[in-house]
C-alpha cells in the first residue's frame, strides 16, 4: 500500500477508488459518512435546544433527530455488511480457484511420480502419460483464461477480435475432439447442419470455447447413455446454434441464476461437478458482446437445450 | 489374503494411478468413479479401507460417509480422504466422520499414500 500525506489520506473517494469499490461498500466513505451524521445530529440538538424553550418541542425534535440517526445508522451497518459478504465470497471463491488448479497440478504430480517410481518404462507407457500431463496442462491455461476474462469484463477491458469462419466447421472440430469423453459416458452426438457453412463474423477463439463449454455441459449433466443433439440453423440475419442434452435439467429454483458469475460457488456441493462456475456467464457475455442472444429451456428430469445466436456473415 | 481397497475418485487418470500403486503394493483394488457407485460397491466388497474423494457426481464424499454410518456393517471401514479441498471447514466436517486421515492430493507422492494406506490397515 501506498504512504500518502495527511491531506491525501483525507481524500476519501480517491481512497475508494483505488480500492476498486463503490462509495457505499467502502469502509473509509461509511466512517467519514457516520461521522458526519452524527455530528450533524449534535449540532442540530444544540441549535434546537437553545432557540426552543417549550421542552416538548426539545424533545420531539430530539426525537425525530434520533430517529434519522438509527435509520441512517442502520444503512452504514447494512453497507458494512455489504463488505464483510463480499470479503467472504472472495475467500470461498480462493477456496474454489485452489482446488480447480490443484487437480490438474495433482494429475501431472502422480503422473510423473508413477513414470519415476518404474525401473522401465514403454514408449506407449509414456506417450499416454504425457497425453494426460497435456490434458491437465490445457485444463490450467483454459481455467486461468476464464478467469482474467472475467476481470476483464469487471475492469470494461473486455474486447473480440472479429473474423469470418464457420459455425459448422468448429462445431465438427470441437465435436471430433469431444467424442471419445462422450463415448465413455455412452454418449454419441446427432449434428444436424444446415446447407450453408453458417458462416459469422465473430471472435472465432472466443466462440470456440462457448461452444466448448455448451458441449462439455451436456456431456456432464447428461444421465449414463442417451444423445446429444446440436442443430444449427441459416435464418435470414442470424445463424442459430442449439444442443439439446437428455440429462438431468435445471432445477426450478437455480433457473434464473444460471447465467450469473461465480453460480456454482454457492452450489459447489450440490452440483459436485469440477468448473469454476463462471462459464455460462462468460458464454452469455461473449455472445451478446457479439451482437447474438443466448437462452435455455429445461424441464427437471428430461435434460435441457441451450441455444446462440450470432449475426450471420458472408464467407 | 490381500486387502481390498475400495478408491473412490471420479478423474479417471487419478484413479487409475493410485490403482496401480496400491496394486503394486500387494493389495485388491476396486475403483469407482461416483459417489453412488462408489457407495455400492462398498455394500457389495466390504473393503478393507475406502480412499473417499469429496468432491464427486451423483453422491458428495461427505454423503457417502453418511450412508457408511448409517450401515452397521460399514461402519467400521476405515475411510481415508483424499482430496483437493483444504478449507478448516471441509476438515472439521470430515474428521466429525471418524476417518483416519484427510490427505490433500497435491501434497502428496503416490508412495506417500501407499504408506499412510498401510499403517491403517496394519492399525
Amino acid at each position: 500500500m501506498k504512504k500518502r500525506g495527511f491531506f491525501q489520506a483525507l481524500n476519501v473517494v480517491d481512497r475508494c477508488r483505488e480500492l476498486h469499490v463503490s462509495l457505499l461498500q467502502c469502509p473509509h466513505f461509511l466512517f467519514v459518512l457516520m461521522g458526519a451524521v452524527i455530528s450533524i445530529a449534535i449540532i442540530t440538538t444544540h441549535v434546537v435546544a437553545s432557540y426552543y424553550a417549550e421542552p416538548e418541542t426539545v424533545v420531539s425534535i430530539i426525537f425525530i433527530v434520533t430517529v434519522f440517526l438509527l435509520v441512517v445508522g442502520n444503512a452504514v451497518v447494512h453497507a458494512f455488511e455489504k463488505v464483510a459478504e463480499a470479503s467472504q465470497l472472495k475467500s470461498e471463491f480462493v477456496a474454489i480457484i485452489s482446488h480447480e488448479l490443484r487437480n490438474p497440478l495433482s494429475s501431472i504430480k502422480w503422473q510423473l511420480d508413477a513414470i519415476f517410481e518404474k525401473a522401465e518404462v514403454s514408449a506407449d507407457e509414456y506417450k499416454n502419460s504425457l497425453k494426460i500431463v497435456n490434458h491437465s496442462n490445457e485444463k490450467m491455461i483454459s481455467l486461468i483464461n476464464d478467469l482474467l476474462d472475467v476481470n476483464r469484463i469487471e475492469d470494461r477491458k473486455f474486447q473480440l477480435t472479429l473474423e469470418i469462419f464457420s459455425l459448422v466447421d468448429i462445431t465438427n472440430e470441437l465435436t471430433k475432439l469431444y467424442e471419445p469423453i462422450a463415448a465413455a459416458s455412452n454418449l454419441k452426438f446427432m449434428i444436424l447442419t444446415p446447407k450453408s457453412q453458417a458462416w459469422v463474423k465473430a471472435d472465432k477463439t472466443r466462440i470456440k470455447s462457448v461452444v466448448s463449454r455448451f458441449i462439455d455441459n451436456a456431456i456432464r449433466y447428461s444421465t449414463s447413455s442417451g444423445e446429444i443433439t446440436i442443430t444449427m440453423e441459416d435464418a435470414d440475419s442470424y445463424v442459430r446454434w442449439t444442443i439439446t442434452d437428455q440429462g438431468a435439467g435445471i432445477p426450478v429454483e437455480e433457473v434464473k441464476s444460471i447465467f450469473s458469475k461465480f453460480f456454482r460457488a454457492s452450489n459447489i456441493l450440490r452440483y459436485q461437478t469440477e468448473g469454476l462456475g463462471v462459464g455460462l456467464y462468460l458464454s452469455k457475455f461473449i455472445i451478446e458482446a457479439s451482437g447474438g442472444t443466448v437462452g435455455f429451456r429445461t424441464l427437471e428430469g428430461h435434460g435441457s437445450t441451450f441455444y446462440f445466436t450470432l449475426p450471420k456473415s458472408k464467407a | 489374503m490381500a486387502k481390498k481397497v475400495l478408491i473412490i475418485e471420479d478423474d479417471t487418470a487419478l484413479a487409475e494411478n493410485l490403482s496401480n500403486t496400491i496394486k503394486a503394493g500387494g493389495m485388491e483394488v476396486f475403483v469407482c468413479h461416483d459417489g453412488e457407485a462408489g457407495f455400492r460397491q462398498a455394500e457389495d466388497k466390504k473393503p478393507d479401507l475406502i480412499l473417499l474423494d469429496l468432491v464427486l457426481p451423483k453422491k458428495h464424499g461427505f454423503k457417502v460417509m453418511e450412508d457408511l454410518q448409517k450401515n452397521p456393517e460399514l461402519k467400521s471401514i476405515p475411510v481415508i480422504v483424499l482430496t483437493n479441498l483444504e478449507s478448516p471447514h471441509d476438515i472439521e466436517k470430515a474428521s466429525s466422520f471418524g476417518i483416519k486421515a484427510y490427505l490433500v492430493k497435491a501434497n502428496y507422492t503416490l508412495a506417500e499414500i501407499l504408506k499412510k494406506i498401510k499403517e491403517v490397515l496394519e492399525g
